[in-house]
């Protein structure tokens, strides 16, 4: 008869038990990382669903990229052609760089430069939340990702690594709210703080005084001081700067230089032999030196 | 017991909540996700309305903490969510089946309401809270909107299926 009518009682006792133990979920999973592994192990019947939902997007890709014109591939093909010439320019240039560089630290008596190993790995999905800027990426814990590890496209860095299953990962973007990361002016190694905003196409540094030297246009680059991201990749283009009578601080806002919200493929970093103690040198780029973001040469 | 887990209604409705699973996270464009129902808590509370003796707040707890893992979210915090509001509609089901569709899309859209609020509320308890602006509440709008559709879709899919609830 149990069908009949449903048993009201038994309802308030599985409800009483059910809010009780998901506040204490809740409660050791906010302040503990006790629930890790059994989040790992629920994290393998994901695919379940995520292949299906995902599949559609990565069907069409497939076939807008089996199905192309002659002459679409041959225009790529070129424009792939002057990208490589051009990049090679700027790498001959780089290689003597390297080399005074590699010489200079010597002297210094500091450690080498660190050779960043990377994995390139295909954007998946753009999460679902409109109020996160997280991506999904086809690459998981089998091909040796972990949380906290950077990732970066062509032009800048994206974002780190935040949640890593069995053959996916979820990555976080500078931009998102939740984000900041330590940055550094290439003109003179002046120090920030750079805070997502939750816009796609902006941050914004903290805590910036009235007197601190940044200026409209200055390159910041990871500085590394964070411990998560590798020193040196360029990270924005400084957009604005406001000045606020009787305020402290100035509000000074930053595009990305990393396209965003275009990208499909993205190199995560693996950090090779990060010492980060050693790392922290005394290392001003030469303000003549711009190897980075100057777009339009 | 057996029957009651593995019975072939129940083995439907675990099918089901997988579909409402995709639906939740299938990509699509940006300003589309500001719209997007919310499949999982209508799907649940349809199927308390329509089948209460199959579904319990168990089951809804635990589809909460496969949506906790699904969208990394602190575990717990959909599991209890969807465990009230299917308590809520425990004690509402009956009624809701001599309403209106008015009546209906009205009750559907205050429980969508309070599902976010909820959910925001855990969020500023346990978790930073992320600002949100007016948009974090259109799902509720689109749901409640969805809803009359959506109940005859499962209506019809749930005949062709066989899925009967006893009486009540």
């Amino acid at each position: 008869m149990s069908s009949l009518f449903t048993n009201d009682s038994s309802q308030n006792r599985s409800i009483v038990i059910c809010f009780c133990l998901s506040l204490i979920l809740l409660f050791i999973d906010s302040r503990t990382d006790w629930l890790k592994p059994s989040r790992f192990f629920l994290s393998y019947l994901k695919p379940l669903v995520e292949i299906p939902a995902y599949s559609p997007g990565t069907f069409s890709v497939w076939v807008s990229e089996n199905f192309k014109s002659r002459q679409s591939l041959l225009r790529e093909n070129e424009n792939l052609r002057n990208q490589v010439l051009f990049s090679q320019r700027r790498v001959q240039r780089f290689a003597s760089l390297t080399a005074e560089n590699i010489r200079l630290r010597e002297l210094l008596g500091s450690s080498s430069v660190l050779s960043d190993s990377v994995l390139v790995a295909e954007i998946i999905a753009f999460d679902v939340d409109p109020y996160s800027h997280e991506i999904i990426l086809d690459k998981g814990q089998s091909n040796g990702v972990f949380v906290g590890m950077p990732f970066i496209d062509a032009s800048g860095l994206m974002g780190q690594v935040i949640a890593v299953s069995a053959f996916n990962s979820k990555g976080l973007l500078i931009t998102d709210m939740r984000h900041g990361l330590s940055v550094e002016v290439v003109r003179n190694g002046v120090r920030a703080m750079a805070l997502g905003t939750g816009l796609l196409n902006e941050l914004s540094l903290s805590h910036v005084t009235e007197t601190t030297d940044i200026e409209v246009d200055d390159i910041l680059v990871s500085s590394g001081l964070d411990g998560r991201f590798p020193q040196g990749y360029p990270v924005g283009i400084v957009r604005s700067i406001e000045h606020h009578v009787g305020r402290q601080f100035s509000t000074v806002t930053v595009s990305p230089v990393a396209s965003l919200d275009k990208t499909r493929h993205v190199l995560l970093i693996f950090k090779e032999g990060a010492d980060w103690d050693s790392m922290i040198v005394v290392d001003k780029p030469d303000p003549l030196i711009k190897p980075i973001g100057d777009k339009n040469d | 017991m057996i029957d009651h887990f593995l019975g072939r209604g129940t083995i439907f409705i675990y099918f089901s909540f997988l579909a409402a699973f995709i639906l939740q996270i299938f990509p699509l464009f940006e300003w589309l996700n500001y719209l997007r129902p919310l499949w999982v808590l209508m799907l649940l509370l349809y199927w308390v309305q329509v089948a209460p003796s199959k579904l319990g707040i168990v089951s809804a707890f635990v589809i909460g903490l496969l949506m906790d893992v699904l969208r990394d979210d602190l575990l717990g915090m959909h599991a209890l969510t969807l465990s009230v509001l299917s308590y809520l509609m425990f004690m509402f089901h009956r009624r809701l089946r001599v309403f209106s569709t008015v009546q209906q899309v009205l009750v559907v859209f205050l429980f969508s309401v309070f599902y976010l609020l909820l959910l925001r509320i855990l969020q500023a308890f346990f978790s930073e809270p992320v600002a949100v602006n007016f948009g974090y509440w259109f799902p509720a709008l689109t749901s409640a909107l969805v809803w009359p559709w959506f109940y005859l879709v499962m209506n019809e899919i749930k005949a062709r299926f066989n899925i009967y609830e006893v009486s009540s």
